[in-house]
């Protein structure tokens, strides 16, 4: 498909409110500066700051969902590799299947993933150092036995011309135990936590040979980013993860990215640990003229705004209903579409809206009245002890923004549901 | 009922649009289609089939199948053609099973969702769907469209009568656990459609409702729905189901062991059927209120009540609560170790029940003899009694006196009911 499109049928399918943009879709659209001015290229000068002064960049990022973090961290990827920076990128949200997830179960991801990847791209690692670890794990995560018939079973399914080291195939293996939830992941996490010091230890060794042997190729260094952390919604799982174990996270000898839940992003403690503060991308700012032109821009870029709506200027309600979240303007422009018409018409527009709003509607609790009307007086989002807050961020009632300091205001689909504005007017 | 499409659309509006999604959509596309019912589900299933120019791939889930859901639904679209749409029924089974984590497991897996390359369709009860928004909320934000579908108004009174007739109380004992709770997704469901009507049907319903959470232990829920359902009697000035909903919260406390509470409930249901001159509902208030005293051991009190709830039925001429209040007062007897006025007492209650063709009644109030009769040392007398209820029992099904049978026989040595059929006497 060729963008921006010119009949309703493709601007269906040139809107998706769900997957992020691959790195050279056409339909990108950079919104920093109606965002916070800032975008993954501060990261990547961070990265290769840190980089000439010989220290590790240890980063954080947050946003809502559907603010467009994978997109940029995929755009990141492909900057940093770019600037020949080798990046090993693990979405946990495929290789960790839990709603449990231990700060063992990423740094063994972290390995695996490691050793996978420099696998595939040729890149042969001292193989005594390999044995060493693989002897590790036998010694004091698994056994002999287990690693003996991890081995055996390697050998029978072996995939004819790939050669893996044999670690890379043992740490699949448990990575893959985790995953399943099998009756190893207790024993595995137990027996990493008490050799606690010798894994990382273990772990920064290869990633030192695995670094000499990148920079010998002419990559610039390592980077690892992991993704998908963001979505963990239970408080003791990211505080265990972030606050009790950031000193394992960061022990490792890499630039590391991790995204983590919005909701933490207002914790103190974090600093502590990894470097600066965490990256944050806020909403787009909808309300400016710069932001209402800049996202009729990115819609443009995929339809054709002017042949497909009977009145462009259609296009402003939907941006002034979107709230700066470009998937709820997608997802409003979508079902806009579903018209007998051979232009979208302002009934389309309402439908549109009307049915937006029914859902933010189902989020709203009464109780969070209090709440909100504390967010739209302070415009900035009010850490009560409760953590209501939470629940209203992650599910998007309540929008962030930036103007130097970040600021908070309702979504304003709230503002059409009529129960709500009653309360909160009185 | 074969619907035309037109006609259909005249029905059920979000269906054009509805139809238009799924026939643009290339690739994957979440999409959540509010239906509450069964019923409405096969009503528009062959109107969608008819409609749609694409092939369509049902998914019905299973409870016992322990796979992910998207791990199901990407085997099913292996073999499926490019085209297809994949719609999936029955995630509200998955969401009582306590073991399955369902929010999670659509929070953590969307990105398996995402690979199957057709737009997916989740036809989902109201409540489910908030709770997918509220919860998995990664997951729904993805969603392209939600469509919403509902029972006309004669549909929803016809499908509340169904129901209603099929689940009454006394069947409530013997339902399953299963069958419990998949009475509790059907009531929940139907209630959902029934949200803006405030008819009998819906008190009913949460009445019925209140009840099956009350037989699970669940009392928050319950008590819930009984509440909704008082503020609703209050509302519409029904003083009559009003007496009977403080009865059955004031249950879910003496469940909870709070009598006083209970005891609260009980006065404010006397005092209203005392004002509108309900004698029914004011003798089985007293039973009631007695039996919290019961159980306290006040056994002086609770006598007085019963006795005054045993006047109010024999003036109103309710033979079935004069039997009840009988049976009730033999065992305060029986607990002061009367034994003999006792089974005076249990004996007119027999009488009363046999006049009125009450076997349900029978069943109990022999029971309760056999158990004089074991106090009196006359073992024999009490096996002949029992097994006298347990023929009764067997041909209406009553299963709370089976269940006390049952675990009679075991007592006494036996495995089951069976223990019951023979003619062997035993003695004890």
């Amino acid at each position: 498909m060729t963008y921006p499109v010119n009949n309703l049928d493709d601007a269906y399918n040139a809107c998706n409110p769900d997957k992020p943009l691959e790195v050279n879709d056409s339909r990108y659209l950079d919104l920093k500066e109606v965002r916070n001015n800032q975008n993954v290229s501060t990261l990547l000068r961070v990265i290769k700051r840190t980089t000439q002064t010989g220290d590790f960049c240890k980063q954080l990022l947050t946003g809502h969902t559907g603010s467009g973090k994978s997109t940029e961290l995929k755009r990141l990827q492909s900057q940093l590799e770019e600037a020949l920076y080798f990046v090993v990128y693990l979405d946990v949200e495929s290789s960790l299947d839990l709603q449990q997830i231990t700060y063992q179960d990423v740094l063994l991801n972290i390995a695996q993933e490691l050793v996978n990847h420099l696998a595939s791209t040729n890149i042969e690692l001292d193989s005594s150092l390999l044995n060493d670890l693989q002897q590790w794990f036998a010694d004091r995560i698994v056994s002999e036995d287990y690693v003996k018939e991890v081995k055996a079973s390697a050998s029978v399914s072996g995939q004819a011309g790939i050669d893996i080291p044999f670690i890379a195939k043992l740490l699949t293996k448990l990575t893959g135990e985790i995953r399943s939830g099998s009756s190893r992941r207790i024993e595995i996490r137990q027996n990493i936590e008490k050799e606690q010091q010798s894994f990382i230890a273990k772990l920064n060794d290869l990633l030192l040979a695995a670094r000499i042997k990148l920079k010998n190729k002419e990559h610039t260094d390592l980077v690892i980013i992991i993704d998908g952390l963001e979505k963990i919604k239970q408080k003791n799982v990211y505080d265990a993860l972030f606050l009790e174990h950031s000193e394992q996270l960061t022990d490792i000898d890499s630039h590391t990215i991790y995204t983590i839940p919005a909701a933490l992003s207002f914790h103190t403690n974090l600093g502590n640990f990894f470097s600066d503060e965490a990256f944050f991308i806020p909403m787009v700012k909808y309300e400016t003229p710069e932001g209402k032109q800049r996202l009729t821009e990115l819609v443009n870029k995929r339809l054709n705004v002017a042949a497909l709506f009977e009145n462009p200027l259609f296009l402003d309600d939907l941006i002034a209903m979107c709230g700066g979240s470009v998937r709820d303007l997608l997802r409003l422009i979508r079902t806009a579409t579903d018209t007998d018409s051979e232009k979208i018409q302002a009934e389309d527009i309402a439908r549109a809206i009307s049915s937006l709003v029914k859902v933010y509607d189902r989020l709203v609790w009464e109780e969070d009245v209090p709440l909100l009307k504390k967010v739209m007086i302070d415009k900035r989002v009010v850490k009560t002890e409760d953590k209501k807050y939470e629940r209203l961020l992650s599910n998007r009632l309540i929008h962030e923004y930036e103007n130097g300091k970040p600021w908070a205001a309702l979504h304003p689909a709230l503002t059409r549901i009529t129960w709500l504005q009653t309360a909160l007017s009185g | 009922m074969n619907q035309s499409l037109d006609e259909a659309i005249e029905l059920h509006p979000s269906l054009k649009f509805f139809l238009k999604a799924m026939q643009r959509c290339n690739g994957f596309g979440l999409y959540f289609l509010r239906c509450n019912t069964l019923d409405l589900r096969d009503e528009l299933l062959p109107v969608i089939k008819g409609a749609l120019a694409k092939p369509i791939v049902e998914l019905d889930i299973d409870p016992k199948n322990d796979i992910y859901v998207d791990a199901q639904v990407s085997q099913l679209m292996e073999t499926a053609p490019d085209n297809a749409v994949v719609f999936i029924y029955g995630l509200e089974k998955l969401f009582y099973l306590k073991e399955r984590p369902l929010m999670e497991e659509l929070n953590w897996r969307r990105g398996h969702y995402g690979r199957v390359e057709h737009p997916i369709v989740f036809w989902l009860p109201e409540f489910l769907i908030t709770e997918i928004l509220t919860y998995a909320p990664d997951f729904a934000d993805w969603y392209s469209g939600v469509y919403e579908f509902s029972l006309s108004a004669p549909e929803k009174s016809n499908l509340t009568l169904k129901t209603w007739d099929s689940v009454n109380e006394n069947i409530i004992g013997s339902l399953s656990l299963e069958e419990k709770q998949r009475w509790i997704i059907n009531l929940k469901n139907l209630l959902e459609e029934l949200a803006d009507d405030n008819s009998q049907s819906r008190r009913d319903l949460l009445n019925r409702l209140g009840q099956l959470y009350a037989s699970l232990g669940n009392y928050d829920k319950a008590l819930s729905c009984y509440q909704q359902n008082l503020e609703l009697c209050r509302l519409l000035k029904d003083k009559e189901n009003e007496g009977a909903t403080l009865n059955n919260i004031s249950l879910i406390y003496k469940a909870r062991g709070d009598s006083d509470t209970a005891l609260c409930y009980l006065q404010d249901s006397l005092k209203i059927c005392q004002q509108i001159d309900n004698k029914e509902g004011e003798g089985a208030t007293l039973n009631n209120i007695s039996n919290i005293y019961d159980v306290q051991g006040d056994y002086d009190t609770a006598l007085r009540f019963l006795q005054d709830s045993l006047k109010i039925t024999q003036q109103a001429g309710n033979k079935a609560g004069e039997g009840a209040t009988l049976n009730n007062i033999s065992q305060i007897y029986k607990a002061r170790g009367d034994y003999d006025t006792a089974l005076q007492l249990l004996e007119g209650s027999l009488k009363i029940y046999q006049q009125i063709g009450d076997t349900a009644g029978l069943c109990t109030t022999l029971f309760n003899i056999g158990h004089i009769h074991l106090k009196n040392e006359d073992p024999e007398q009490a096996e002949a009694t029992w097994r006298e209820a347990y023929q009764l029992a067997k041909t209406i099904g009553l299963a709370q006196v089976l269940n006390a049978l049952k675990n009679l026989a075991k007592q006494l040595g036996g495995e089951d009911l069976t223990f019951w059929e023979s003619e062997d006497r035993r003695y004890l």
